[in-house]
């Protein structure tokens, strides 16, 4: 009696989670086996597994959308903002962690308080200030702005990774005389390198994948990003479904290998007293 | 606390150039433009020519429009149900991963964390092929089983779309909060969980009167910012039903970048998407309010 009662309560448990787990990644693998079938085999069966696989549609939007472009737009948007979130977002973190001076609340309240704002009362306006900039619809009108929506979060992690850090080893460089700006960047950039991966796939993730900036602030074909490319496969391309999902797995794979690649350093990251309340 | 003292003039000149330098950038790019939202918020302006004030003009419009009540019906309604289900299955499955019973805990945890690193836009495309009325998975599933007459055209039934495009945004982020409220638990003292097993407190009562209460304002924070991400909510709607079927899942996002780039109206436009903010404040406000400051 005893065991079949702690058998119906492990049944319980697991049951309902692994059928969630299952239905979050089924998606993407159906996403991916269905990108190789033809479009006739897909209307027969859109579940089955393809009998061959066909590389035609990965060429097609290739060839027709100019998913080339798109995806070496993304990359060079996501690297160079990357780059950039890593060098200010450490720069900040780190003396708004370690020193208290004037204004030193101020500045932080505020990074922390427009974590709230949401990117519609910005859009707008931002559009208009590059506008009267002349620096609409450039291939860098994304990254200042992608920049400082990153900010915040990123100080805010860098803030609690190095309160969990000891001064010590700042402290005795000081006292063999380094700078300062020297033991920040050679000593505790370093030391930091656990939640800086954290920032990093957080950052790549979101500018990789961001669409309502990159919808309103580029118009010229040749900047812009793959989340707005996709728009086209279902309106200039809607006659082919399975070139959408081969549009669809293309903007996904890089993701995955990045995900795959990093899985263990973003749940140490997020773990490492992030966010803690 | 790991804190430094300043030693000298040198280094105070070093510290307030290095952090003013990215602060003055970060206030032109993020607080320059939200003031220039509320200015324009306040004013008549097609985008060409100068702004003409005719103060709070523009949020009686919107007020007196019935469209913009139904948006903000809809925004509201997908930001209770998509709180609701994101942190609510989020935290209810933080609590099963302490039970020693659940079996595969890492390959859960790192599987449905993983759509949320999936653009928003691909997530809605991909759910429309699930709930494609022809192709789709859902449907084809139905058919399979043998349920043929619960086939619905799930995104062109006004009746029930609005609960579909939930599903997608639900699902996606449930692996955020998981992670956050899973740290959360982590991070409290296992001499609790020894003490309270030792007084007789097991299973799920353990979860409800230990946990709960020591990862309280982990789980405000996860409202706070589930609420107020979903008021702003328009990659999924976009790839998924695009507003349709006529307004029934358009938010209030999409309504701005309507008036704005549509109708090219920037005042009205701006007024929409300081009504977002203030909405998403006012929500913040009130989960505050109900979840209590600091709770002991």
């Amino acid at each position: 009696m005893k065991k079949t009662k702690s058998f119906l309560s492990s049944f319980v448990i697991n049951v309902p989670i692994m059928l969630l787990s299952i239905t979050c990644f089924f998606p993407v693998v159906w996403l991916i086996y269905s990108s190789v079938k033809t479009d006739a085999e897909f209307t027969v069966n859109p579940s089955a597994f393809p009998t061959k696989i066909h590389l035609d549609n990965y060429m097609n939007a290739f060839k027709r959308a100019n998913f080339g472009t798109f995806t070496f737009n993304s990359l060079l948007n996501s690297m160079i903002a990357l780059t950039l979130v890593l060098i200010i977002s450490f720069t900040l973190g780190y003396l708004l962690s370690r020193y208290r001076f004037k204004g030193r609340n101020l500045i932080y309240g505020t990074l922390m308080a427009s974590m709230m704002i949401p990117v519609y009362a910005l859009i707008v306006p931002v559009f208009i200030q590059e506008k009267n900039l002349g620096f609409l619809n450039t291939r860098f009108s994304l990254i200042p702005i992608y920049v400082a929506l990153e900010l915040p979060t990123a100080v805010f992690l860098i803030d609690g990774y190095l309160k969990s850090i000891s001064i010590d080893l700042e402290d005795a460089a000081a006292i063999d005389g380094a700078s300062l700006p020297r033991i920040m960047f050679t000593i505790m950039m370093p030391i930091s390198k656990p939640i800086l991966s954290t920032i990093i796939i957080l950052t790549f993730m979101h500018v990789w994948n961001e669409f309502a900036f990159a919808q309103v602030l580029l118009t010229d074909e040749k900047i812009k990003t793959i989340p707005i490319g996709l728009t086209y496969f279902t309106s200039q391309y809607s006659t082919s479904y399975t070139l959408l999902l081969a549009a669809l797995a293309m903007a996904t794979i890089p993701v995955i290998i990045i995900y795959l690649f990093f899985y263990n350093k973003i749940m140490e990251g997020m773990m490492a007293g992030a966010i803690k309340g | 606390m790991n804190i430094r003292e300043i030693q000298n003039k040198k280094q105070y000149a070093w510290i307030y150039t290095l952090v003013l330098i990215p602060f003055i950038y970060f206030l032109f790019v993020m607080i320059v433009p939200l003031g220039t939202s509320i200015y324009y918020s306040l004013t008549k302006w097609k985008g060409v020519g100068s702004p003409k004030f005719i103060g709070l003009h523009n949020y009686i419009t919107l007020i007196k429009t019935p469209d913009f009540w139904l948006v903000t019906r809809n925004t509201l309604i997908l930001c209770i149900v998509c709180t609701i289900g994101q942190v609510g299955i989020a935290l209810l499955i933080a609590f099963l991963m302490t039970f020693k019973k659940l079996r595969f805990k890492t390959f859960h945890r790192a599987v449905i964390f993983f759509p949320v690193v999936m653009a928003a836009i691909v997530v809605g495309y991909v759910w429309r092929f699930i709930y494609n009325s022809n192709y789709g998975l859902l449907n084809t599933f139905l058919m399979r089983i043998g349920k043929a007459d619960w086939i619905r055209y799930w995104l062109d039934d006004k009746s029930i779309v609005l609960g579909m495009v939930s599903i997608p945004v639900i699902w996606q982020y449930i692996g955020l909060y998981m992670i956050i409220l899973m740290s959360a638990i982590s991070a409290i003292p296992q001499e609790v969980f020894e003490c309270a097993e030792i007084d007789g407190c097991t299973g799920y009562k353990k979860s409800i009167y230990i946990t709960l209460p020591m990862i309280w304002d982990t789980l405000k924070i996860c409202i706070i910012l589930c609420a107020s991400g979903t008021m702003k909510i328009y990659d999924h709607l976009v790839a998924l039903t695009n507003g349709g079927p006529g307004r029934a899942t358009e938010s209030l996002a999409m309504y701005c970048y309507e008036y704005t780039f549509k109708f090219g109206n920037f005042g009205m436009g701006a007024a929409i998407a300081v009504t977002i903010l203030i909405f998403a404040f006012t929500i913040a406000g009130i989960i505050q309010l109900v979840m209590g400051g600091k709770k002991k």
